[in-house]
């Protein structure tokens, strides 16, 4: 019967219900669709530079993100390999051997970082593919590809041959002659004009480093549960390695998303504040419409209980409708640009691609999101309804009745 | 026996003000079980005040007051609650039905408070819109009644848990004629045949012609009190 009543007590004034509800409703659709695009962005950002290059996770000798030298490498065993590829949530292993050093053609000379890479591993994440712009994978160990920008300033085209010089795994001497075999887009100017990437095997024979990796990237299929399998990687492996996740090896990465990310929470608090605003407005006129009427149910035998539960239900219920109103509205749009995203226009798009990202925005789909949202603003209803529960308990049912 | 007893009760509004009022001044009174009462004066003689603090709505500066002996001035604000839904049934001026509920469920509402069975809410909510008349009403929510309707189901409601017995303020105050002599009809119907004892104020001739005990106040105290026969 309590039900009943709150549930007929709210249509009694049906305006403002609706008006409340909507005003729920709204802020829950416009919370959701602007967390969506945003958190979808995120995503999107971290898979397009973190899934395309650096990957999730990697493992080093320990001191070698801060020093990045090829003597600070870790030798490819059996045991290492197998230790980390029977941790759950690994996917793949990607070893690489990065180091820098002189790239010559002519009279000229410039300075690149060489990645030895294993291409059939590596097409997975990073599609290197779709990223060449002209010629092929390397098919053996002489040949390499360059950045677009280290060919504009070479003016190098495919089957040119370049000159490396550099320094080996301790000490040891690293100059070779290479075919390009390859141009390629890295999506990112800076590495354009100053990465070459070449089969692992080839970069290992070059530095003298047989058997050698200087990161073993780890490839997982997204963002999630990242510290769970970094720890669970580092439980496995002794002192001497460092395991990093995206975070730690690329903080101004983090620091974008975490700036950026602030902002949205503000203008979602912004909307909260005004919601609450609103709903309080209604419980606030309705508390003191119905001090008359509160008078008398204590009056006949009401208990205030049954009455704080009453007007609790009724604010309960209302909030429910909006709340699940806003998610019905929100998630079916949210789904459509998930699997349809947003293509940035023009300059846009181009700016975006310049630094890596991509101009498509796929929106944040899953289900913590109207979940967090909807239990906020629910949260935020609940409080609400403290009022007139405080206005019941300190009722006194003959001065309520004179009104 | 005494349903209601009163003693040397006094309350005061504004006390030490410039305004102050003496709504009682040192009123007793008993009324036994089964009489049909009308405490009428002016206003602001203290029959509202009276009438209030009889059904534990209001408590006296000083004085007591008993109802089957119990004192109610002793309980606690969940017990009086308790002790009003078990006891005493109330009919106001304004009707004060539950603007959502249909007359049956208004009727049957106290009795849900009072947690008894589905069947023996609607056994009893036939049976008082029969007494009351409003059979074919039963369906009908408060703002698709008249007033004398209104004040009917009231009655029923406040019966609806066999109280020991009704207060009504001013009951009549907003009727016209015949829903007043309707209304009293019902009461007096009540009061006969099942016993209930009915206290009520008003300044209303009809309802004071009709009952059978007239207890007239002025400042808060008693100057008469009578009974006729009708």
């Amino acid at each position: 019967m309590i039900l009943k009543i709150a549930w007929r007590n709210i249509w009694r004034n049906k305006k403002r219900s609706l008006i409340t509800a909507a005003s729920i409703l709204i802020a829950v659709f416009l919370s959701l669709i602007m967390r969506s695009v945003q958190l979808g962005t995120y995503k999107s950002m971290i898979d397009n530079v973190v899934g395309s290059y650096t990957g999730y996770i990697q493992i080093h000798e320990n001191g070698y993100w801060d020093k990045r030298s090829i003597d600070k490498s870790i030798a490819m065993t059996d045991g290492l390999i197998s230790k980390v590829s029977n941790t759950e949530g690994v996917e793949a292993l990607l070893p690489r051997l990065e180091n820098y050093g002189l790239l010559s053609v002519g009279d000229l000379t410039k300075v690149i970082g060489l990645n030895g890479l294993d291409f059939s591993k590596e097409q997975k994440l990073q599609n290197i593919d779709a990223k060449l712009v002209n010629g092929t994978l390397p098919k053996n160990p002489k040949d390499i590809i360059i950045g677009k920008g280290v060919a504009s300033y070479f003016k190098a085209d495919i089957n040119d041959t370049v000159v490396f010089l550099g320094q080996g795994y301790h000490g040891m001497m690293a100059a070779d002659k290479f075919n390009v075999s390859g141009i390629i887009d890295l999506k990112n100017p800076t590495l354009n004009k100053a990465t070459a990437l070449m089969s692992l095997e080839g970069a290992q024979d070059l530095f003298s480093a047989d058997g050698i990796a200087t990161s073993l990237v780890i490839d997982k299929k997204n963002n999630a549960r990242l510290k769970s399998l970094q720890e669970a990687i580092s439980d496995k492996l002794d002192d001497s390695y460092e395991v990093m996740n995206w975070q730690e090896m690329m903080p101004e990465l983090q620091q974008t998303i975490l700036a950026d990310n602030v902002g949205g929470l503000l203008m979602v608090a912004i909307l909260y504040m005004i919601l609450i605003f609103g709903i309080f407005g209604t419980v606030l006129m309705m508390t003191q419409e119905r001090k008359y009427e509160f008078g008398v149910l204590v009056s006949i035998g009401m208990k205030k209980g049954k009455l704080m539960l009453m007007v609790f239900m009724e604010t309960v219920i209302l909030s429910l409708l909006g709340v699940l109103a806003g998610v019905l509205l929100a998630y079916p749009i949210m789904l459509w640009k998930h699997y349809d995203p947003l293509v940035l226009p023009g300059t846009e798009a181009e700016m975006m691609e310049t630094f890596g990202f991509s101009a498509e925005i796929p929106f944040y789909i899953q289900p913590d999101l109207p979940l967090v949202h909807a239990s906020l603003i629910f949260s935020i209803a609940l409080l609400v309804a403290l009022y007139p529960i405080v206005i019941i308990k300190k009722l006194n049912p003959l001065r309520a009745m004179r009104g | 026996m005494n349903v209601i007893k009163t003693e040397n009760l006094k309350k005061v509004y504004n006390e030490g003000k410039g305004n102050e009022v003496r709504a009682l001044n040192g009123l007793s009174l008993a009324i036994e079980k089964g009489e049909f009462t009308a405490i009428v004066g002016p206003s602001g003689s203290g029959k509202s005040t009276l009438l209030n603090i009889i059904g534990g709505l209001d408590k006296p500066h000083s004085g007591n007051v008993f109802v089957n002996e119990i004192d109610i001035l002793e309980l606690e604000e969940n017990e009086r609650i308790n002790f009003r839904l078990q006891n005493i049934g109330f009919v106001f001026q304004a009707y004060n039905l539950i603007p959502v509920l249909n007359a049956k469920e208004n009727i049957g509402f106290i009795m849900l408070l009072q947690h008894e069975s589905k069947e023996t809410i609607d056994a009893r909510v036939e049976e008082l819109l029969k007494s009351v008349g409003l059979e074919n009403q039963a369906l009908k929510r408060p703002n698709e009644m008249s007033g004398g309707q209104q004040q009917r189901i009231a009655v029923a409601r406040a019966l609806a848990s066999r109280p020991k017995f009704v207060l009504a303020d001013e009951p009549t105050a907003n009727l016209d004629s015949k829903s007043t002599s309707d209304l009293l009809d019902i009461m007096e119907q009540l009061n006969e045949k099942e016993g209930i004892t009915f206290v009520f104020s008003t300044h209303d001739q009809r309802v004071i012609d009709r009952a059978r005990r007239v207890v007239t106040m002025e400042d808060g105290k008693i100057i008469a009190d009578i009974l006729q026969s009708n």
